[in-house]
């Protein structure tokens, strides 16, 4: 228990000090503050349909902060998830919109394969370029996800574009391919259960697996890992790889749950903040369940306070980076590690 | 003006926002510390210039704002990396996230506007032959930042300090000041970028703007090897391409292929960095191994 | 006559850590005086305290008569205390004379380095003390023994230089440089200069100085005249009981089968420079082949080679009977290599990681410890403990980061999990490099026993008494060739000594 209360006592305090300095900002901007906090913080529970939402955005956080956690713990610093995220998004909505005819059940399993795919590529090559040439990932994966954007920007103009619908929007999909609903909440996509799911097995992999063991033994001295026999850089190939399929099926299960369509503007950051919720659980595959439905909480709650009060809900992009400068204060973290060519 | 006269003026106002990001990138480097917090800093500076020449009507005092916020931004950054050996890279994409959420904050609280600041009239930076002091600034930048860095004892002490620390503390350099030095003084370039890249021609500021001048700046600094006039090389490199890929459009390829172009080069630059690297770490010529031909301690490398 | 310096009563901890009980020294004008103590004893506190990168808790330091304070290094260049640190403090990109004057360069309108002035007076001082280096040179280019006289130059660039402090000069020069350093000392001692000599090398100790102070757990314990010490006088104060080093017993009898083999085999850097030059060698089960040489020679190659981890250009590398040339790294592992890499933070191990992984990474499937692919924490738990008690590592359980372990306990580590494997090969570069004495033992019992049990071991090491001590046959590798194998009963140290520097056998 005590071992439980050191490993959060620091990501709580963070939290904790980002909320009472968001208060105070909004202490000073509002006219009812408690109301706006209220809002921010209890609206998501207010009704089934803001709870379906709330659990909806909480689904992409779980996923993408995953495969931070499987790439920072690999030694690769995959700060690409946003750009993963549209990859697996738009190749999703590519095979539904061009396969329509494929039979139910495999439709819907194509888009997913296709979404984790796209997103498996998409960080494949800053890892490829990083493991075999030094090339700094961290740079590689951030110009990754500008190009996956406008990538995905010409697409939905052009080929998938809905001419009915209003701006980037592509073509609904067929319903055949629609994922169902969590069982009693009608508007909550099965996505969230799966990404759980997929958290605890990641905790598995990670850290009762030898092929988990070897990771991060290649993630924290890969030249160690190699003396000792393991194939290190093809195993840490293959978890940015993973890490990238992850962000790619958060945008899958995103298409095919919650939008229905592929829209541009869809994901209001995903990625940074999945970022942020990996580092706030120390990239701990279980703790991450916990901080990105602490996260999500914040970032639906935040579209209730801009209703019902007069603060603007890009509060929350502010505690956002509160938090992680919060975060890399703790004494002693360092989350990057040195992976040289 | 003639069409390569007209092309060159294009280059030159792409170039110098990544030029400016690239040199304040170049002094943290310097000092040891990758900054991705250079488009965090440009982009909270672009605001200010904007918002503050609004109220106040004076230039100076715009780019006096984008420097203080800029600085302000700085310290923080300084402040918990260097003075509380915080992850360089986290807590530079904590200050991003900080500036992209602050300034889109003040958008909509302030001004009521959260697709940006539009000031119906705004007074134009001084210019001569029709590109603004701030770009002549960054030119002159680069001569001034290699004096500094090579010249000087105390430009001596900070690349001491980032490239061997220990031997810079033998030398009595105080290695956190260094560090910390670095940091503001790639604040203040960076300020300058953001309040080109809003007051000069454009005159207003949207969110996001910097749409990644920052991180290009970055891959510029590392593609040019971290020394003035590589970096420099390096910013027009990118700064042409974004003017010769303006020029595709006229060929109807589309706007989104050519907004890409900065963002491929960046990869592509840093690709061709290191496969040089690489090939320049083959000797001349085959020669004997003396005894005394031994490979430095590893201990001073930066791990 | 008035000492030149003296310390009383000096102390100092660091938090819990006592790291100078109490220290006291006197240091004679114009002398040369050795300290000699284990790693950990406090020689580098006491050297920092004077260099002005520590402050004493407790005591004094008396300089010509006159009490000092030291509290930071421009104090201690102020009062003419030169010091040359064990690692260079050399910026790498900068020139001799940048680094020369670092941190007090001449200045021009206040502002900017007048780098002619420092190159001037960089050129006087080389000059002056006969150092052939160019000033102008960036230091990256300089060899070793360059570099230390670059970081002499640098020590002794002071107004008047009263006392230069040397720790463990000779720790990366070949006999021939160092025999060359010790007259520089001494030519420095007779302009006027007292020199602290720092070292554990004992031979040295008595070759150079005039007195000598012996350091143990942070206690100075014994004072004497040089003249009439002996090595093991020393070496007993040192350690604080009698020193019996295991020593390599009658030779073994060798099978002709099995073991390890190389033939011809050539390692290219990219551009044609041949990093290992045709190496042909053997060792049999039960023997131990030990490569002498000094570092940067072709050691790191030869054993990255044999480990699996450097791909080679030419030749055939026999393992157990079976060519091995292509196999990986793990497919020679499997067919019964161990390895004890040179250095244990590179590729020994990882200080972020607990000490059960440390010990059971690679050992999974060979010790039981998972069942498909999924580990079983009891069995790894249990596998850890059993290695740590078996092989005394102390500071902490299986649970603690590697890497807060001290330096010798860390490589009991790499040794306990190499060893667990029950190698046929232990392929072993520089086992007992900065680690204490004691542990050192350990580790050379440790290699001593598996020989007994057959294991063929190549023993890698640049410290001679090493390889004399334990080896049943010595090469020496030079410029990436291997210079003759002398048979241990013909091996002399002074023989195998001017292979490492001549290059040829003798």
């Amino acid at each position: 228990m005590t071992g439980l209360w050191t490993a959060i006592r620091g990501p709580a305090g963070a939290l904790l000090a980002a909320l009472l300095l968001g208060f105070l900002v909004v202490l000073a901007v509002s006219d009812d503050p408690l109301l706006s906090y209220r809002q921010l913080l209890f609206a998501s529970f207010a009704s089934g349909a803001n709870f379906a939402l709330y659990l909806n955005r909480a689904m992409p956080l779980i996923l993408i902060g995953l495969g931070v956690a499987l790439s920072f713990r690999a030694g690769l610093f995959n700060v690409g998830g946003e750009g993963q995220l549209y990859a697996g998004a738009i190749a999703c909505a590519a095979v539904g919109i061009g396969l329509p005819h494929l039979p139910a059940p495999l439709l819907p399993l194509a888009a997913v394969i296709a979404s984790a795919l796209a997103g498996a590529a998409w960080a494949w090559w800053p890892g490829a370029l990083k493991l075999w040439l030094g090339v700094d990932e961290v740079v590689t994966t951030l110009m990754g996800n500008f190009v996956a954007l406008l990538a995905t920007n010409f697409l939905v103009t052009g080929v998938l574009r809905d001419p009915a619908a209003y701006g980037a929007t592509s073509r609904l999909l067929p319903a055949s391919s629609w994922l169902p609903a969590i069982p009693g909440l009608p508007n909550a996509t099965i996505g969230l259960p799966v990404a759980v799911l997929l958290a605890v097995l990641g905790w598995v992999v990670l850290f009762r697996t030898v092929w988990g063991a070897g990771l991060r033994a290649a993630g924290s001295n890969l030249r160690f890992a190699e003396a000792v026999g393991i194939r290190a850089r093809r195993d840490v190939l293959s978890a940015m790889a993973l890490s990238g399929a992850l962000a790619g099926l958060a945008g899958g299960l995103y298409v095919l749950g919650i939008g229905h369509r592929f829209e541009q503007n869809f994901s209001p950051g995903f990625g940074l903040m999945a970022l942020t919720v990996a580092l706030l659980a120390r990239l701990h595959p279980l703790g991450l369940i916990a901080t990105s439905l602490i996260f999500a909480l914040l970032l639906n709650g935040a579209a209730y306070m801009q209703i019902a009060t007069d603060v603007p809900r890009s509060l929350v992009d502010v505690l956002t980076g509160l938090l992680v400068l919060l975060m890399t204060v703790e004494p002693g973290r360092r989350f990057r590690r040195a992976v040289t060519s | 003006m003639t069409a390569a006269g007209l092309f060159a003026g294009a280059a030159l106002s792409q170039t110098a926002p990544i030029l400016l990001a690239a040199l304040a990138a170049m002094f943290t480097q310097r000092a040891n510390i990758l900054n991705v917090a250079v488009e965090g800093m440009m982009l909270a500076a672009a605001l200010a210039a904007i918002a503050v020449g609004q109220a106040s009507g004076s230039i100076a005092l715009g780019v006096a704002a984008a420097l203080g916020v800029a600085l302000a931004l700085a310290g923080l950054f300084g402040g918990i990396t260097v003075g509380l050996g915080a992850d360089a890279i986290v807590a530079g994409l904590g200050i991003n996230l900080l500036a992209s959420g602050g300034t889109l904050f003040v958008l909509e609280e302030v001004y009521d506007s959260p697709g940006g600041l539009r000031p119906d009239n705004f007074p134009d930076l001084p210019a001569l032959q029709g590109q603004s002091v701030i770009v002549l600034a960054s030119l002159l930048l680069v001569p001034i930042s290699a004096v500094f860095l090579y010249r000087t004892p105390l430009g001596a002490a900070l690349r001491a300090a980032g490239e061997d620390a220990a031997a810079a503390r033998a030398a009595g350099i105080s290695v956190a000041r260094m560090r910390l030095l670095s940091v503001l003084l790639s604040g203040a370039v960076a300020a300058l970028g953001g309040a080109e890249l809003a007051m000069d021609k454009l005159h207003f500021f949207l969110p996001a703007m910097t749409s990644g001048r920052g991180f290009i700046g970055l891959a510029a600094m590392l593609f040019g090897g971290g020394t003035p006039w590589g970096t420099a090389a390096a910013a027009f490199v990118f700064g042409i391409a974004g003017a010769a890929a303006d020029r595709l459009q006229a060929w109807q390829v589309p706007s989104e292929f050519v907004l890409m172009v900065p963002y491929a080069t960046a990869v592509v630059a840093l690709t061709a960095a290191r496969l040089r690297a690489i090939a320049r770490l083959r000797p001349a010529a085959v020669r004997p191994v003396r005894p005394t031909d031994v490979k430095p301690l590893a201990e001073g490398d930066p791990a | 006559m008035q000492p030149r310096l003296q310390l009383r009563d000096i102390g100092k901890r660091f938090g819990a850590t006592v790291a100078i009980e109490r220290i006291d020294l006197t240091v004679a004008v114009a002398s040369v005086h050795a300290v000699c103590g284990e790693n950990g004893a406090g020689k580098s506190t006491l050297m920092n305290i004077l260099a002005g990168v520590h402050l004493p808790d407790r005591g004094e330091i008396v300089i010509d008569g006159a009490r000092v304070a030291i509290p930071d290094p421009a104090a201690a260049r102020r009062l003419g205390i030169g010091m040359v640190h064990q690692h260079f403090t050399l910026v790498p990109s900068m020139t001799v004379a940048e680094n020369t004057f670092l941190g007090r360069q001449p200045r021009r309108f206040g502002l900017l380095t007048d780098v002619a002035a420092m190159r001037v007076r960089a050129a006087a001082l080389n000059e002056r003390y006969g150092f052939g280096l160019d000033v102008r040179a960036p230091v990256a280019t300089l060899s070793v023994g360059q570099r230390q006289r670059a970081e002499i130059l640098k020590a002794l660039a002071l107004d008047s230089p009263r006392i230069l402090i040397l720790d463990e000069p000779t720790a990366v020069l070949t006999p021939r440089e160092a025999d060359e350093l010790l007259r520089v000392v001494r030519t420095l001692r007779d302009g006027g200069t007292s020199v602290l000599f720092i070292t554990h090398k004992l031979r040295e100790a008595i070759a150079v100085s005039d007195n000598v102070t012996v350091i143990r757990d942070g206690r100075s314990i014994l004072h004497r005249p040089t003249a009439g010490a002996s090595e093991a006088e020393i070496a007993v104060a040192m350690v604080g009981r009698d020193v019996v080093p295991p020593q390599r017993g009658a030779p073994p009898v060798l099978t002709t089968r099995g073991g390890l083999s190389l033939h011809d085999v050539t390692v290219t850097a990219p551009g044609g420079r041949r990093r290992l030059d045709s190496i042909t060698l053997s060792v049999r089960p039960g023997e131990i082949l030990g490569i002498a040489g000094v570092d940067g020679n072709g050691q790191s190659e030869l054993a990255e080679a044999v480990a699996g981890l450097l791909p080679v250009q030419a030749g055939r590398i026999m393992l157990d009977g079976r060519d091995v040339t292509r196999a990986s790294a793990r497919a020679r592992r499997d067919r019964g290599l161990g390895f004890i890499p040179e250095d244990r933070l590179d590729r020994g191990l990882s200080p972020g990681l607990p000490v059960a992984e440390n010990l059971a990474l690679s050992l999974y499937r060979a010790a039981r410890l998972a069942r498909f692919g999924v580990v079983s924490l009891r069995a790894r738990d249990r596998f850890a403990r059993d290695l740590l008690r078996r092989f005394d590592i102390r500071g902490g359980g299986a649970g603690v980061p590697a890497g807060t372990l001290s330096g010798g306990n860390m490589q009991k580590i790499v040794v306990a999990r190499e060893l667990a494997r029950r190698p046929k090969l232990l392929l072993v570069a520089q086992p007992t490099r900065g680690i204490d004495i004691g542990a050192g033992e350990f580790v050379h019992r440790q290699l001593l026993d598996a020989a007994g049990r057959d294991c063929a071991i190549l023993l890698i090491s640049s410290e001679l008494s090493e390889v004399l001590s334990l080896a049943d046959r010595i090469g020496v590798l030079f410029g990436g060739r291997l210079v003759g194998v002398v048979d241990r009963a013909a091996a002399t140290e002074a023989r195998i000594g001017a292979m490492m520097s001549t290059g040829r056998p003798a």
